[in-house]
């Protein structure tokens, strides 16, 4: 049967050209999405400044089921005694990082004693000894006196040293200060952001975490991840991005792979009648189809392999590069990715023909002898369950997306629904063509009498045939817009409040991780400003009913700046000590009000308790939560202000004396708030790249499917229009036939995929914005549309046009 | 859509149904060139039944595609009423054909997704014209099949398609009708049946019927059998029985 399959496949490859494309692509987006995932997981953030290190004791940074908390867990300064006092160790050495500013330069202060976790080797100079003196690690003048501003206005400095790592620190550029210093510009005494640990002989990590108690202890590799926690969140939260989008990419291919693999056998019927008519058995057939689909994959899967690695490559570079992917990440890929692939489309190419080919398998032979082209009837059992499968998932979905109050809950719901409600539409795909050429016939015929009327009755004869058509085309429209015009939505929702929320004139924002705190007290005391406040991007620890971090603010200054966050109760102004607002579907969440006092878990994992002051509408834009300064103290990453809002009666004048602060504070910088809008929409990488790249590969892959499955089906009616002709038809009536059963197909498939959009995209827009409208821009909406209806109609009639210039007597078979 | 009015006047009673004179079709070119008719003359009269028989290779089914308009000859002239087919646009003979001849296959002669009354009517709709229920009906009555109007192909026997072909080529009242082995894939009982209906066409109807057939049965049914080789004519036989036709056949090495 292997050989039969071969020799078949062989000689008839026009046959499974269309699958071997399906297969091809979808073994290219596998591995260039395999490469992805296989290589993040292996990646870990560098180990830099820990190398001498054997063991980095740090807080707890992960907390619940995988959830990396967003700002660094410490650890008490008092643990480092005790560390050093346990059999094996050398030393215990507590550090610091603290983001500063020295001479135009952003560096990172650390303590002078932190300098041998890497170790930091003195070139020149000595040590530093008292406040005002440091020692850089990069090469540097001896003896320059520069600004450093870190917790505070710029204070002068002397370079009293220059020390070189003993192996290269490329995440950031080092200088060091005293142990006493340091603690005090860090602002969190007695807690530091990590003890380094060196080895003495007879050195055990056993005793070591026993000694540790509830800290983390972690060697080898995991220091990385202790180093840079920034960079360890990054990786991980594009775990499951790449895992999204290559899941979606592999139901895709699967999706392509079966209807085109189906398809082809579905037209092989006869030629199967006469395989059984000469006496092969249905067990036979199954094997001889199964082999075949086998061979194709493996043919079309492995042809994809290297194409996949190089666009992998060009991804990788282009996550990097976007800022997606942490800047070390680098390829990491091995045979895994490969063999996953091939495996992949084998296993697909299974799937698909496993039920095409027991229903093929069972064509009586007689088939052979006759020639009326039977359509098995409407709806065969597989397709009524597994489209009441897909309807069974798509309701619930459904209906938590149009219910539920929490915006990310929503977004997932209303996506996943999409794909049901896809599949659904795939499975009933005959019934609506069916049901179509009913309620239209009329229309048709009276429109075109010959055409029409040709077309509308083909449809309700041909509705398997049809419906392959059209779901191909549903599937693009469905997918594309609503995974588009889902984040456009977001975007166009949060862009709104953000408009809407800052009213202020003026926005000053720092270079690097941002101002010192002091630069607000400074902007309030300057000439002709009316207000100001503060803005910190922060995140909370799992709480507040949510089970990942909560993207937060911390507001200095209560009122005013101009910020309008749509206070819906309560008010900002009491925004001080232990105090919290919380957006409105938090608040919702935790049936919260005014008054209440709330559990929180504080970004670093420090549970707290708060009291609500003020509920807003604009969480968007601003966060889940604004915390009241003192709240979160002591237990950020970084103590700096990222925006100061100002408003003042003359902008101009004002923005001027506010620019003078940049004396004080090195890197300052003063512009309008709508500057402010448009620096945190670039922000939004994600979106506007990763997006967009994603659907456009997406898009192209079903129009793949479009073409193929369209042409298929086209070029298999060669004998039916050869017929028409010798009836009678002019090769103008012909065409119009084709015209109209075209229309018909991307009808229906535009329609159907318009309506599974609108299903997802609905409920999505009111979770976000209240409102029951999406943000799909004009330009998009028609492009999307449109391309996907050209490529149907190309499909459709260029084989058709080829079919034409056969003279019928040929294409019908009847000549001698 | 298209004009309704036929091209030119029908033919008058005494022009020859069907008249081919010194008719060549070559296929191929160089060396795989087959020479499917040799210089083939005939002139069929109104209101005849001729069978065209002859082996396998002799340009049987050749001379039946060139006479109904299907293929042009290489060279020669077909008339098919009076009106010559060579110089028609490939529009005008379709249309030529779709108003004056009938043509009716050996197999798939019926459109899948159409339903018997739907079929049978199509050669009006390509017309233009609109077909008339009871004209459907009338003519479905006569080959038998009134009462399967709303059938699909794929619900009907072999035979029954044969007689919805037939009934098609009769709809739009042809002179002539061609069938290329009416009865080839039938049974002997449903074959005769057929044939029985294509004598009545011509007996009752005066329509011209040209037949291709292999099976000396079928031949025996028509007024006069026309036997090929090779290319050329190489006899006729006048109202013959079975056992006749089957003892020329034989003489031919067919």
């Amino acid at each position: 049967m292997l050989r039969l399959a071969a020799v078949s496949a062989r000689g008839r490859l026009g046959a499974f050209v269309g699958a071997l494309i399906a297969l091809f692509t979808a073994a290219v987006l596998a591995m260039a999405w395999g490469m992805q995932l296989e290589s993040i997981l292996r990646t870990h953030s560098p180990v830099e400044r820990y190398a001498r290190a054997a063991a980095v004791v740090t807080g707890q940074q992960e907390v619940g089921h995988d959830v990396l908390l967003g700002e660094r867990a410490r650890v008490s300064s008092a643990l480092a005694a005790r560390l050093a006092a346990v059999p094996g160790v050398r030393a215990a050495i507590g550090d610091m990082s603290v983001p500063a500013q020295l001479g135009g330069r952003a560096v990172v202060a650390h303590g002078w004693a932190s300098a041998a976790l890497t170790p930091y080797v003195l070139s020149a100079g000595r040590p530093p000894v008292r406040a005002g003196e440091v020692v850089t690690g990069y090469p540097d003048a001896l003896g320059a006196r520069l600004p450093l501003s870190a917790a505070g206005p710029a204070r002068m400095v002397t370079v009293v040293g220059v020390a070189r790592p003993s192996h290269a620190v490329s995440q950031q550029t080092a200088i060091f200060v005293t142990d006493a210093e340091a603690t005090r510009l860090a602002g969190h005494p007695g807690w530091v952001d990590a003890i380094g640990v060196l080895a003495a002989p007879g050195f055990d990590v056993a005793r070591l975490r026993a000694a540790a108690g509830g800290a983390q202890v972690v060697t080898g590799a995991a220091r990385g991840a202790a180093e840079y926690p920034e960079l360890e969140r990054n990786r991980t939260v594009l775990i499951p991005v790449t895992a999204a989008f290559g899941g979606l990419a592999m139901f895709i291919a699967i999706f392509v792979v079966a209807s085109t693999l189906g398809l082809s056998i579905q037209q092989r019927e006869r030629e199967i009648a006469l395989l059984r008519a000469v006496a092969a058995t249905p067990g036979q057939i199954r094997r001889m189809i199964a082999w075949e689909a086998v061979i194709v994959a493996l043919a079309g899967s492995a042809a994809g392999i290297w194409p996949g690695i190089v666009l992998g490559r060009r991804l990788a570079n282009a996550l990097v590069s976007h800022g997606i992917a942490p800047p070390n990440f680098t390829l990491n890929y091995d045979w895994l990715a490969a063999a996953s692939a091939i495996g992949g489309g084998v296993a697909t190419a299974l799937l698909a023909v496993l039920a095409a080919g027991r229903r093929a398998a069972r064509v009586p032979p007689t088939l052979a002898l006759t020639d009326a082209a039977a359509e098995p009837r409407l709806l065969g059992p597989g397709r009524v369950i597994g489209g009441l499968l897909a309807l069974a998932g798509a309701i619930p979905l459904f209906a938590v997306s149009t219910t539920t109050t929490t915006p990310s809950t929503a977004a997932a719901t209303s996506e996943l629904n999409a794909v049901f409600l896809v599949v659904a539409a795939a499975f009933f795909g005959p019934v609506v063509a069916y049901a179509v050429a009913r309620l239209l016939a009329p229309v048709l015929v009276a429109l075109s009498p010959v055409g029409g009327f040709l077309a509308s009755a083909n449809l309700g004869a041909a509705t398997r045939r049809f419906s392959s058509a059209s779901t191909a085309l549903v599937l693009t429209v469905a997918l594309s817009c609503t995974l588009f015009f889902s984040t456009t939505t977001i975007d166009h929702a949060t862009t709104q409040q953000m408009h809407a929320g800052l009213t202020g004139q003026l926005a000053i924002t720092g270079a690097g991780p941002g101002l010192p705190a002091a630069a607000l007290a400074d902007a309030r005391a300057t000439q002709g400003v009316r207000s100001a406040v503060a803005l910190t991007s922060t995140t909370l620890g799992p709480s507040l009913g949510v089970s990942d971090i909560i993207p937060a603010q911390i507001l200095t200054g209560g009122q005013g700046g101009g910020l309008d966050v749509g206070v819906t109760s309560g008010s900002l102004s009491g925004l001080h000590g232990d105090t919290i607002a919380l957006g409105r579907h938090v608040a919702d969440a935790v049936h919260a009000r005014i008054g209440d006092r709330v559990a929180v878990m504080l970004g670093d994992g420090t549970p707290a308790h708060a009291t609500v002051v003020a509920i807003y509408s604009r969480d968007l834009a601003f966060g889940d939560a604004l915390l009241a300064p003192e709240l979160a103290a002591g237990h950020l990453t970084t103590p700096l202000l990222n925006e100061i809002l100002i408003q003042a009666d003359q902008p101009a004048a004002a923005a001027t004396r506010l620019q003078a602060l940049s004396r004080r504070y090195p890197g300052l910088h003063v512009s309008d708030t709508a500057s402010l809008i448009t620096a945190n929409d670039a922000d939004n990488e994600l979106n506007h790249w990763l997006g967009p790249f994603f659907v456009a590969m997406m898009f192209v892959f079903t129009s793949i499917a479009v073409l193929n499955t369209l042409i298929m089906i086209a070029l298999r009616r060669r004998r039916e229009l050869a017929l028409l002709r010798l009836v009678g038809a002019t090769t103008r009536q012909v065409r119009s036939m084709a015209r109209w059963e075209a229309v018909l197909i991307i009808a229906i498939g535009l329609g159907i995929g318009l309506a599974i959009t609108a299903t997802a995209l609905l409920p999505l827009a009111h979770a976000f914005t209240g409102g029951w409208r999406p943000y799909a821009p004009a330009g998009w909406f028609a492009a999307i549309l449109g391309v996907s209806a050209l490529l149907a109609l190309i499909a459709l009639s260029l084989p058709t046009r080829q079919a034409l210039r056969t003279p019928p007597v040929e294409a019908i078979g009847i000549r001698e | 859509m298209s004009n309704s009015t036929p091209l030119t006047a029908r033919a008058s009673a005494s022009a020859p149904a069907v008249a081919l004179r010194d008719v060549r079709k070559v296929y191929g070119r160089g060396e795989g060139t087959v020479v499917a008719l040799d210089g083939v003359s005939a002139a069929l009269s109104p209101g005849s039944f001729t069978a065209i028989m002859g082996p396998s290779g002799s340009g049987k089914i050749t001379f039946l595609n060139v006479a109904a308009g299907l293929d042009r000859p290489s060279s020669g002239s077909v008339a098919v009423g009076g009106t010559g087919l060579a110089d028609l646009s490939e529009q005008r003979l379709t249309i030529l054909r779709r108003e004056r001849i009938g043509f009716v296959f050996q197999a798939f002669n019926l459109l899948p997704s159409l339903t018997v009354a739907q079929n049978i009517a199509l050669p009006l709709r390509l017309a233009g014209r609109r077909p008339r229920r009871s004209a459907v009906r009338e003519i479905a009555a006569r080959v038998g099949l009134d009462k399967r109007l709303h059938d699909r192909p794929s619900q009907l026997s072999g035979g029954q398609q044969q007689r919805v072909a037939i009934a098609r080529a009769l709809i739009t009242g042809p002179e002539v009708v061609f069938a290329d082995e009416p009865t080839g894939a039938l049974d002997t009982r449903t074959g005769r049946d057929v044939l029985a209906l294509l004598r009545d066409v011509v007996d009752k109807d005066r329509h011209t019927v040209v037949m291709v057939t292999h099976d000396p049965v079928a031949a025996s049914y028509a007024d006069r059998v026309m036997l090929l080789a090779d290319g050329r004519v190489a006899g006729m036989l006048e109202a013959p029985s079975a056992d006749q036709v089957a003892e020329r056949l034989a003489h031919l090495g067919g």
